[in-house]
């Protein structure tokens, strides 16, 4: 769709020796190309890039010079890597003559200079081109390149006069020049230009493309590699046009008009389809089920073997265990505590302990149920803490402490009957509620569910909310923003908990006012260390939700075949990250960018300039004219010359911009140059082959002798005689 | 004929850059000896693919010694020397020139710049482009309905930024 390759290099021309001397070189040296061939000539002999590259040679490591817009495929020489674009233009003045020169190497080069350039040249500049930029350029050319003479001209001009030779425009009249970095108007009155009524806008072709280039890059930021300038020039040249109404063109797309939808453009970047995923056949998934299943039955027997070793060792245990038990009874007791140390207990209580232990923990290994039987165990509690009832005065100090153990024991227990007591009540109350329920929803069954459904969605989403929290960073994904990576500090990498935490400690650490300190009446206060500690989560709070949401999932699923536990908003986050980039990911639309952009050229303001727009322009320059000029020119031709006037569109939108400034009914000729972008060299090309411009040409001794204050007031006679 | 001369000054020429050094310390004579020499050996180890190479970047490359130059870049600017700044913004350029010392009434690079609108600049949305009232207190960022508004709202700062460098209206720290 877009032409993306340069145009070939230029050969290198062999009939140099073949033109007579006296034949000028002509150098258009435009800001975007540079155009150079031999005066009368019908075109140029070279028109490329103005723009100068450097890269490394890959072969011998030497960083070169290469001019112009360069193929692709020389990559595989050059390394691009470190070279970026020079220009010798600032704006439309040249100021780096290291690189003019370099580009004037080239051209001198390729158009087949062996000995000595010897031909006279004749140079375009931009009006009223500074004196530094002059005479700097006068001195590279008669210097370096030893220019026998060397006539300077401004390309807008020219450009006129080959338009008004071709009979396209009249002796009067405005040229408006809308290069690459700016854009002239500059009245004429018989083929010469009037400069002190020339005004100019720094704003051209460069800037629409930029603007372009920038809009799309923060619309589209995951595919900024693919803008490259080049590219955007091109898609510029394609797409664009300049609206005549610039608010009546908005409005069709603000409004979404029909005709929006066919001015609407499409721009496919190239995008390979990512390999498709093969779906596993029916017998890889059956072998994979099988291997599954394997394992599975292979863990289940390493299970259960342990678990029966573990048994018979728990068995062995305890047949050991009361075989000594019943040889303690057999003995009385001055026999066996002997008997008890060798074995390694020492009462036989801690036998009885043992054997009650290994008992249970076998039966756990069996799978029965213990609680019930150990209650049993439990002797009533008189028995138990003897020593409890028995004054303190009548005990001796070893009874003491054996009744503080008792007491202790005691206590424990009986906290533990009450707490089993709170939950058997718990329980009931459960049951209780249950029936309520129940009984509710034989009452009203559509109402009891409506009720249990909104209470579902409630905590379902209040569970989503704080899942989000503790997992989201906060810079906006959830938001569909366009995630950036590094786009922050160390803020980004916090979420949210972390982050409130850090607030707390910060707080807390600056927080030594002049105010009185009251931390501590209200007990709430002592919370804040809670929250302030590293692993407090309200993990507590959201298991008992999270209970709740099962219970209520599972009742619901009871009353309800058809309800399904979904969550409320559904998982946008890894939806969009997972979802693989399709064909249309890869298509820019182009709506409003397409006028959008070259609208800057008309208001300048757009882009944070403040200068008049092109509309203005022109009757800027036309209150600039001295008085005995305005009729003619005002009723001369418009000129649109520049690459920049090839956007389609450019002379309606021109012609209902002059519309405004001009009286009623005034007669406005607006006229596209026959060639826009070489109407300046071929104006340029006929000048350097008449008369004149031998008169008008100056040779490094004239330039030595007149100085600098003569080159600065230096102008061409474009129509002599 | 000529051509032909030319063709063969090209092929010695891209080894010349290899040898630098060696060149500016003899004669054009001895150099353009040596290169020859050089390339003849290159031309013998070199395979057919890297020949194809050669004869690529011969035309592209300038030859380092251009005969009809008076100075060459590469004596005026030796490699490997530091050197200042040689050139002048624009801006300096322009300021130089003392413009505000020549006459009125004609016409420099300064007096033909022309001059801000007369009409004031119309508002437009930075997002969608459209014609709008509003802007974001915040962001300063002019949007055109409550939907830019949320969008421009979740924007990065770096976003707002780049939207606001479009007109001219970053923030700028310097």
């Amino acid at each position: 769709m877009l032409s993306q390759s340069p145009p070939p290099r230029p050969q290198r021309q062999s009939d140099y020796h073949l033109i007579p001397l006296d034949c000028p070189l002509v150098l258009d040296n435009g800001s975007f190309c540079f155009r150079s061939g031999w005066a009368g000539e019908a075109n140029p002999r070279l028109v490329f890039r103005n723009i100068l590259n450097r890269p490394r040679h890959r072969a011998s490591g030497d960083v070169v010079n290469l001019v112009g817009e360069c193929d692709p495929s020389v990559t595989k020489l050059f390394d691009f890597t470190r070279s970026s674009l020079r220009t010798s233009f600032d704006a439309n003045v040249v100021y780096q003559f290291e690189t003019m020169e370099c580009i004037l190497d080239y051209t001198f080069e390729r158009m087949g200079v062996n000995e000595q350039v010897g031909h006279p040249v004749l140079m375009t500049e931009c009006p009223c081109n500074p004196l530094h930029s002059r005479s700097k350029m006068a001195e590279l050319l008669f210097e370096t390149y030893d220019v026998p003479s060397l006539a300077f001209g401004v390309d807008g001009v020219f450009s006129y006069g080959h338009n008004r030779q071709l009979g396209v425009c009249e002796s009067d009249g405005l040229v408006i020049c809308s290069g690459h970095m700016t854009t002239h108007v500059i009245p004429i009155v018989g083929g010469e230009p009037i400069m002190e009524a020339c005004s100019r806008s720094g704003v051209g072709g460069f800037h629409v493309t930029d603007y372009l280039k920038r809009l799309l890059t923060l619309q589209y930021p995951y595919h900024m590699n693919n803008f490259a300038w080049e590219k955007i020039e091109a898609l510029k040249q394609e797409h664009c046009y300049i609206a005549e109404n610039y608010s009546s063109e908005l409005l069709i797309f603000q409004d979404g008009q029909p005709d929006a939808v066919e001015k609407t453009k499409f721009w496919q970047l190239p995008w390979v389809p990512p390999p498709e995923k093969e779906q596993p056949s029916e017998e890889q998934l059956a072998r994979k089920a099988a291997i599954k299943e394997k394992q599975g039955q292979r863990l289940r027997e390493m299970a259960a073997a342990k678990r029966s070793s573990k048994i018979a060792d728990l068995e062995a245990e305890l047949h050991s265990l009361e075989d000594l038990l019943q040889e303690i009874d057999t003995l009385d007791d001055v026999e066996a505590e002997p008997f008890l140390s060798e074995t390694g207990y020492s009462s036989k209580q801690d036998v009885h302990g043992a054997h009650t232990k290994v008992a249970i923990s076998l039966r756990k290994a069996k799978g029965e149920n213990v609680e019930v039987e150990k209650d049993k165990i439990d002797p009533p509690p008189e028995e138990k803490y003897p020593l409890l009832e028995v004054p303190n005065e009548q005990l001796t100090e070893e009874q003491l402490k054996e009744k503080k153990k008792q007491r202790f024991l005691k206590m424990t227990s009986e906290g533990r009957a009450r707490a089993k007591q709170k939950r058997h009540e718990e329980e009931l109350q459960r049951e209780k509620d249950q029936a309520l329920e129940e009984e509710r929803r034989l009452e009203n069954p559509e109402q009891y569910l409506e009720e249990l459904r909104s209470r579902q969605t409630d905590l379902a989403s209040k569970i989503e909310q704080r899942k989000r929290q503790k997992t989201d960073k906060s810079n906006g994904v959830s938001s569909g923003a366009p995630a950036v990576s590094g786009l922050g500090g160390r803020g980004d990498r916090l979420t949210a908990i972390q982050k409130e935490r850090m607030k707390l400690l910060t707080k807390a650490a600056f927080d030594r006012g002049k105010e009185e300190d009251t931390f501590g009446i209200k007990d709430e206060d002592w919370q804040l260390y809670k929250q302030m500690d590293k692993d407090h989560n309200e993990d507590e709070e959201f298991d008992e939700d999270e209970a709740e949401l099962g219970r209520l999932n599972t009742r619901l699923q009871e009353i309800d075949p058809l309800f399904t536990p979904m969550s409320v908003m559904p998982e946008v986050i890894p939806e969009t990250q997972q979802r693989p980039l399709t064909e249309s990911d890869f298509r820019i639309p182009l709506e409003v960018e397409r006028f959008r952009c070259p609208e800057v050229i008309f208001e300048p303001s757009m882009i944070g300039l403040d200068q008049a727009g092109i509309g203005e322009m022109v009757s800027i320059s036309l209150r600039r004219l001295p008085q005995e000029y305005l009729q003619q020119v005002s009723n001369g031709t418009l000129l649109l010359t520049g690459g920049n006037c090839l956007l389609s569109g450019y002379d309606a939108r021109l012609y209902s911009e002059v519309q405004k400034t001009r009286p009623f009914g005034a007669v406005i000729k607006i006229v596209k140059a026959s060639d826009p972008l070489l109407d300046a060299w071929h104006g340029a090309s006929t000048y350097a082959a008449s008369n004149a411009f031998h008169k008008y040409s100056f040779t490094k001794a004239d330039y030595e002798e007149r100085g600098p204050g003569w080159l600065q007031k230096y102008k061409l006679k474009y129509a002599p005689g | 004929m000529k051509r032909k001369s030319i063709g063969a000054d090209h092929a010695s020429d891209l080894p010349n850059t290899n040898i630098t050094s060696h060149s500016s310390a003899s004669s054009p004579a001895a150099a353009a000896a040596a290169s020859h020499h050089q390339s003849s050996n290159l031309l013998h180890s070199a395979s057919a693919g890297s020949l194809a190479e050669l004869a690529d970047s011969s035309d592209l490359l300038l030859p380092s010694l251009l005969p009809f130059k008076k100075s060459q870049l590469g004596d005026r600017y030796p490699k490997g020397q530091a050197r200042g700044r040689h050139w002048k913004h624009l801006k300096q350029i322009v300021q130089a020139e003392n413009y505000h010392l020549s006459a009125a009434n004609e016409a420099n690079y300064m007096n033909i710049e022309s001059p801000p609108s007369m009409y004031p600049s119309k508002k437009y949305c930075d997002i969608t482009g459209f014609e709008t009232p509003y802007t974001d207190p915040r962001t300063k960022l002019h949007f055109a309905n409550a939907e830019v508004f949320k969008q421009i709202r979740a924007l990065p700062n770096e976003y707002v930024q780049g939207y606001l460098a479009l007109r001219n209206a970053a923030v700028v720290l310097k």
